[in-house]
């Protein structure tokens, strides 16, 4: 080791280099994992988010559609039997189109209602919708979700059902038991706000 | 280096790395003992040490010191590098089981507002059979109003069921559950679709959503 001062502190300092490097690749390479796997679970739950909702209008509408066929069918074609009675065990419960059978029929003669339910299926319609996070994919989500979400109301409010889940929500208590089943604010709010 | 009798190359060629080496291992000593943290010495080294020749070796602590700053650095650029990566990856295996998840949801909740007794509990009677109705009717009501209790806890067991947290958990399904081995190499969007769909797949049985769909299909046909 014949070496000058000035080589040894290049040595030094190289080795403190070497050292930095050979910290450097390793949270690089740790960074990277750590990096991809925060963004993803983050992603997966951003998506699932977003989309659970779209899905959940896409299912009503389903279920719409197949009783505004039922009762289109019915009105045709009254002489058919009624099966109610005959599926409606509770034992073996039956969780497909079929179960709309027993449903209450649709209010009939309204192309409105099934001009909005058509319009509702074309927007949440899941083939035609874009689950890439690219700008326009996700532009275009949120706009049809917004565009779905009125159709639901107006179809939900010809039909005379509820708009939100409280009552039917697994956590809720005994909401039903507020007011006198009318939904009227008056009625609500008499119980709550004590004059 | 305040060492006032340089008078020879040795010496001279000693103080100038003073402070730099003074703190080095014994030459010969080519290994770094990086769980040594420069506390227990070996014993070498303490004689050394007290032969007041060389001091304690830094260079493991030296050596941790540039590793860890260096670690932290590569940590810091490369994980900014690759979280959108992942999350684009992410975003869309979660909207996709969102989507089907979210289904069977409003599935369920089209049904049990279709029992709702609100708008009139049973499609219209018909006429001619006004007499007999009126019981059929009452009993009609009754296995109505069960049907719709238990669609109603078949709704709340999916609500529950197919939350976000629960679907990626992969506790509903038992084999699921553990992280299996090579689970460990996939990616993480990979191996929570696998859990989420295990969860979601059951449920869409359940309630049978291809017939839906095949159903809106016709009826979309025949609409125009």
């Amino acid at each position: 080791m014949s070496t000058t001062a000035q080589d040894l502190l290049d040595g030094l300092l190289d080795l403190e280099e070497d050292f930095y490097q050979e910290g450097y690749d390793l949270g690089a390479a740790d960074g990277a994992q750590a990096g991809y796997t925060e963004g993803s679970v983050f992603g997966v739950e951003k998506g699932f988010e977003k989309f659970v909702e779209l899905g959940r209008l896409y299912g009503k509408a389903l279920v719409w559609t197949q009783r505004l066929a039922d009762s289109t069918r019915k009105e045709k074609s009254s002489t058919s039997q009624q099966p109610e009675s005959g599926t409606s065990d509770v034992g073996d419960l039956v969780l497909d189109p079929s179960t709309c059978e027993s449903m209450s029929g649709l209010p009939q003669s309204s192309s409105r209602l099934a001009k909005n339910l058509a319009l509702l299926l074309e927007l949440v319609d899941p083939a035609s919708l874009g689950m890439e996070n690219t700008e326009e994919a996700v532009n275009d989500a949120d706009e049809r979700f917004k565009g779905a979400v009125i159709k639901a109301k107006l179809i939900q409010r010809v039909l005379g059902e509820r708009e939100d889940t409280a009552d039917i929500h697994p956590d809720a208590k005994e909401i039903q038991a507020l007011g006198d089943g009318t939904g009227s604010i008056e009625d609500i709010s008499s119980l709550k706000i004590r004059h | 280096m305040t060492s006032t009798h340089s008078d020879g190359q040795t010496i001279v060629h000693q103080d100038t790395l003073d402070d730099i080496f003074g703190s080095s291992p014994p030459r010969g000593d080519g290994i770094i003992n990086d769980q040594d943290g420069g506390q227990g010495l070996p014993r070498e080294q303490q004689q050394a040490a007290l032969s007041g020749n060389v001091e304690p070796s830094d260079l493991p602590s030296l050596r941790r010191q540039h590793v860890t700053a260096g670690y932290r650095d590569g940590v810091a650029e490369s994980k900014g590098q690759h979280i959108q990566a992942g999350f684009d990856a992410g975003y869309a295996v979660g909207a996709r089981l969102g989507m089907r998840a979210g289904t069977v949801i409003g599935i369920l909740e089209g049904i049990v507002r279709g029992y709702d007794g609100k708008n009139g509990t049973i499609r219209k009677q018909q006429p001619g059979t006004a007499g007999e109705s009126t019981a059929t009717t009452e009993a009609a009501k009754k296995t109505r109003q069960e049907k719709r209790e238990e669609i109603l806890r078949r709704y709340r067991a999916a609500v529950r069921e197919l939350d976000m947290h629960a679907v990626f958990a992969g506790s509903d399904t038992p084999t699921a559950a553990p992280l299996q081995g090579d689970e460990k190499s996939e990616k993480p969007e990979v191996q929570l679709g696998a859990r989420g769909d295990a969860v979601v797949a059951k449920w869409e049985t359940q309630v049978n959503v291809p017939l839906w769909e095949a159903n809106m299909d016709t009826l979309e046909m025949t609409k125009e």
